[in-house]
């Protein structure tokens, strides 16, 4: 069995029980990115040594009759904005070309922790600002589906290696989407959870506030075992929190799962928005299909929907021109030498970050600025928490909010890159879940004529990721959809 | 150009903020992100409807924060493992005062 197409849960448990080495899963892994790999260019750079040592370890740990954990074994790829003690970590900015980590993520230490073997380093729109991983200096991703077409973004690197089926697992982040946008077009399983429920220590900062670290697999089950490894409290993470989840939380979700009796809530406003018309057809299927199932699908209302993409825009922005500021060239990454500090940072600055970190930072700079900052910064904030609370009342009579993941499918490679506020535009179901804080899942539901999948949003209440995750995986199960996009 | 006396959909509106921001702009580049930001406030423009508010900046129970304990910081080898220019344990920086 590939180690590729094999689900995260049947190599942990061929590892587990000495069928299979950890070694040989490894290997295969290794081997086929080598191979398929130059046609996506989901990985900026594999990190072999570690995972074999990683690899030895488990085996190890099975040989002495000691259980290596729930992802013993499993391959995963980490986006390259998540550091990594030893191995480079760029941000796919050149700024930080050569710059490597002195400690890992918490998120690596817990997944490595689990048994998992962290392959490489996935490809990303830098430093995470984009929605189709052509913002990266290295070049852009490849959809699985569709090469000439982009697997969405900023993660796109990590979806297409889930997708494509490099590994079974991946980590992303998602501060606007990041981690459901590319799920969507890529048509595996992406996670946003909660604010505070994943460790963001080591994850590059771009929007504090509105970052969090997620899974991606190609099912529910598969997320669920990997979400089991990354929650929980971590002291050396400000806003971590403890989740009054029971231990395998996901994992028990994801298998006991059932939309009968479910209350689903369709967002009106969302209805009226410009979507394309395939993605719209997918999503009303999903919506009988799980009514079929015996769930109730109700209209609700997101009143402040209009505020979500400019709220955001000013303050991922005002974050991200604050969190980049420690790039001046004195630290780490690149240096362009200034007979003064200032202008030392400023030409570092301008030679190390491409033209689309640079047009944030401007905006940011400018909302937080003296004599702007009332009219921008100040206002975004208010809009930010009038989102919340309309998301907390449409979100009270029902298990989840249903809609489409993105307003369209996998779009050709260059359509858009040239124009940021189509880009932007986008996120339009997406970033106001990080505005709220809340947890997100994008799962397949369907695919549009031409073979491209459509992904379906649900959005749930603070702390009921699981009950999204049981949902998905009931979903899941009645939509029954084959999602590999080419022959293993 | 002082204070808030500037507009950033002008070139000299986006080089004062590409000076605040430390961010080296060609003359070109300030004249296109000029139309560019023209266009994103124009984008971000709903939010004007709102009133400002103080009370927006209180902490959020969405993001609770942790007591602040002090821990052990990175070493100072492993902190100036990444640094572009550095001697006897620090890093090097351009000269901040000059001799007279």
């Amino acid at each position: 069995m590939s180690a590729g197409w094999a689900s995260a849960a049947d190599l942990a448990a061929l590892v587990r029980r000495g069928a299979r080495s950890a070694e040989a899963v490894l290997a295969d892994a290794l081997e086929r990115i080598a191979r398929e790999d130059p046609a996506l260019h989901a990985f900026l750079r594999t990190c072999p040594e570690r995972a074999e040592a990683a690899a030895r370890r488990v085996d190890a740990q099975v040989a002495a009759g000691e259980d290596p954990g729930p992802l013993a074994g499993v391959p995963i790829a980490i986006k390259d904005n998540l550091c990594t003690a030893g191995v480079e970590t760029t941000c796919a900015s050149k700024l930080l070309a050569g710059f490597v980590p002195p400690y890992d993520a918490e998120v690596v230490r817990r997944v490595e922790a689990a048994g998992a073997l962290v392959v490489g380093k996935t490809n990303l729109d830098e430093f995470s600002m984009g929605s189709s991983t052509e913002h990266s200096a290295w070049g852009p991703t490849k959809n699985p589906w569709d090469p000439t077409r982009a697997p969405g973004g900023s993660s796109g690197g990590s979806a297409a290696a889930v997708a494509g089926g490099l590994v079974p697992l991946a980590l992303g982040s998602d501060t606007g989407g990041s981690i459901r946008q590319p799920a969507a077009l890529c048509g595996c399983v992406g996670l946003k959870p909660t604010y505070g429920a994943v460790s963001r220590r080591g994850l590059v900062a771009f929007g504090s506030s509105l970052d969090q670290v997620g899974p991606f697999a190609r099912s529910v089950r598969d997320l669920a075992l990997v979400m089991d490894a990354l929650w929980g409290l971590d002291p050396a993470d400000m806003t971590s929190a403890q989740p009054a989840w029971p231990a395998e939380a996901f994992s028990a979700a994801a298998g006991g799962g059932s939309l009968e009796g479910a209350t689903l809530g369709v967002v009106r406003e969302y209805l009226e928005l410009t979507l394309d018309p395939e993605v719209r057809a997918a999503v009303e299927a999903a919506l009988e299909r799980a009514q079929a199932q015996g769930a109730r699908v109700r209209e609700v209302s997101l009143a402040q929907t209009a505020l979500a993409i400019p709220a955001y825009q000013v303050l991922a922005n005002a974050e991200a021109s604050t969190n980049l500021a420690r790039y001046d060239g004195v630290h780490y990454g690149a240096r362009a030498e200034g007979a003064d500090s200032e202008s030392l940072a400023a030409r570092t600055r301008a030679a190390g970050f491409g033209p689309e970190v640079r047009r944030r930072i401007l905006l940011g700079t400018f909302a937080l600025s003296s004599g702007h900052y009332d009219a921008y910064y100040l206002k975004a904030q208010r809009a930010r928490r009038v989102i919340r609370a309309d998301f907390l009342a449409a979100l009270a009579g029902v298990d989840a909010l249903v809609g489409p993941t993105s307003p369209v499918a996998a779009f050709p490679l260059g359509e858009k890159v040239a124009d940021p506020l189509a880009m932007y535009a986008l996120d339009v179901f997406t970033v106001s879940t990080n505005l709220a804080g809340l947890p997100a899942l994008s799962l397949p539901c369907g695919f549009t004529a031409a073979g491209l999948p459509v992904g379906l949003q649900l959005t749930g209440a603070p702390w009921s990721d699981p009950t999204l995750v049981g949902l998905a995986a009931a979903w899941e199960r009645a939509l029954g959809l084959d999602r590999k996009p080419r022959s293993p | 150009m002082a204070g808030s006396d500037f507009d950033p959909r002008t070139p000299e509106g986006v080089a004062h903020v590409a000076r605040l921001a430390r961010l080296a702009l060609t003359d070109d580049e300030a004249q296109g992100l000029a139309a560019h930001m023209t266009k994103l406030l124009e984008a971000v423009d709903a939010l004007q409807a709102l009133e400002p508010d103080r009370s927006a900046l209180e902490p959020s129970p969405l993001h609770a924060l942790r007591d602040d304990v002090a821990t052990a910081s990175l070493p100072a080898g492993q902190a100036l493992a990444n640094a572009p220019r550095e001697a006897d344990g620090g890093f090097v920086v351009p000269a901040v005062l000059s001799e007279s």
